[in-house]
């Protein structure tokens, strides 16, 4: 997948599952940095990936026991920390609905004094957040991680065709989320 | 072929995903569509702009946080007789703890002194299966399942300390200290029934939770120790509870009434 998953050994699952603490590490210290970019990347916020990587760890420390298949570890990893960025997105979502637009302006405004580069990450990063977070997740896993449409769906649930049908709309709605959002931070 | 349907070719085109025939009817279809070509060019640009977006990596509070919390001993599982268990699986049910995991006379998961918990969160969707789950493995068994088994949602743990037993093989004493989501502080106290309870107070009323009295004593500025905190005392199966906490008397009375 996104990375070279041979630096851990074979039974490092298999200890970990027995309770060995050390293996355990092991995995948070290969997975954690690229879950937490993850997280960022569809939450838009560090702190909150964050507490998804602790609560990711802490669910697969208690539920290692129902990974069936070791090879699987990343996917499984995947899944369970996209479930909990979907479930911070969606309370947010419930929260925010009646303050973006509002905000939107405001922040824009102020976007036009920052560097560009600055600028425009936020751009991207508010586009990716008028997806909805499966759509936004398909796009990251596939162009920030680097995942296949196959492996995609493992994290996801669903098959290889959901996944190429779900990039083809997270493709025209980012596109059209980003011109959106380019066109209000020229105005 | 539309140039809508197109679209879904160019998506695909990307990922290579194309049966050779289909890619041919694509390449040939962008050589005439000016548009088609303008998709695939805002196509690429998204994978581009996404593959672009900053990474961080955690902070060291989260290592340390899931570290201390694995590192505890694991609770060690058996299956219950059905006739033991009975009497503890309602508890066990209330406070999310899995029947197997219960053992009578099981020894404390973690000795008396005040467990590291830096950070440990309930879940956001509000079950807090995350936090009853932590405190399973801190208190073990026994001591989890004096807890109450309503936590707020997503409720922090600020501090849980177990204190010695008053005689050997008798219940830990429970401190748990929970800062809440919406800033409301919650802090459940769990002692023996011989421990002395609060003296008369007048500012006190008694309140009835699931048929018992409990006595509750509303926050008082007037007052050093109760300045910012409500507190509903009173007893559950030989065991006396205290829940001072800023919020209101019906969220407390809910979460002693999960107490069982």
């Amino acid at each position: 997948m996104g990375e070279d998953a041979a630096a851990l050994p074979a039974d490092v699952v298999a200890r970990a599952r027995r309770g060995e603490a050390a293996a355990f590490a092991a995995i948070y210290d290969r997975y954690s940095r690229p879950l937490h970019a993850y997280a960022y990347r569809l939450l838009g916020s560090a702190a909150a990936a964050d507490d998804v990587v602790q609560d990711t760890f802490l669910q697969a420390w208690l539920s290692l026991g129902q990974l069936r298949d070791d090879e699987r570890l990343e996917a499984w990893l995947y899944r369970i920390a996209s479930n909990r960025c979907f479930s911070v997105l969606r309370r947010k979502r419930l929260l925010s609905l009646f303050s973006l637009d509002r905000l939107r302006g405001a922040e824009a405004r102020h976007e036009r004094n920052d560097q560009e580069g600055v600028a425009e990450r936020d751009l991207v990063a508010r586009a990716l957040r008028r997806l909805s977070p499966g759509l936004a997740a398909c796009l990251i896993l596939r162009h920030a991680d680097g995942f296949s449409c196959e492996e995609i769906g493992e994290v996801l649930g669903i098959s290889t065709q959901a996944v190429w049908t779900r990039l083809s709309r997270a493709r025209a709605a980012f596109a059209e989320a980003y011109r959106r959002e380019a066109q209000g931070l020229r105005q | 072929m539309s140039c809508a349907r197109y679209r879904d070719l160019i998506s695909r085109f990307l990922d290579d995903a194309l049966a050779p025939r289909e890619r041919q009817q694509l390449l040939a279809h962008l050589e005439q569509c000016a548009d088609c070509a303008a998709t695939l060019a805002r196509y690429r640009q998204a994978g581009v702009l996404v593959g672009r977006l900053p990474e961080g990596e955690p902070a060291p509070r989260v290592r340390q946080a899931v570290l201390a919390n694995i590192s505890r001993p694991a609770v060690v599982r058996r299956r219950v007789p059905a006739a033991v268990a009975t009497g503890v699986m309602a508890t066990a049910l209330a406070v999310g703890v899995a029947a197997s995991a219960l053992a009578p006379g099981h020894p404390a998961a973690v000795p008396p002194g005040t467990a590291a918990t830096p950070g440990v969160k309930a879940d956001s969707e509000g079950d807090n299966q995350v936090l009853i789950d932590f405190l399973r493995r801190s208190l073990g068994p026994a001591e989890a399942a004096a807890l109450p088994g309503y936590l707020p949602r997503g409720a922090r743990v600020e501090r849980l300390s177990l204190g010695r037993p008053a005689q050997a093989g008798g219940p830990y004493e429970v401190d748990l200290d929970l800062r809440l989501e919406d800033g409301n502080r919650l802090v459940v106290r769990q002692r023996a029934s011989e421990a002395k309870a609060a003296g008369p107070t007048p500012a006190a009323r008694t309140v009835l939770v699931g048929g018992r009295e409990w006595r509750y004593l509303p926050r008082n500025p007037g007052s050093a120790r109760e300045a910012a905190s409500n507190v509903l005392a009173g007893e559950v199966n030989g065991r006396r509870y205290e829940l001072e906490s800023t919020l209101p008397l019906a969220d407390l009375v809910r979460i002693a009434e999960s107490i069982r």
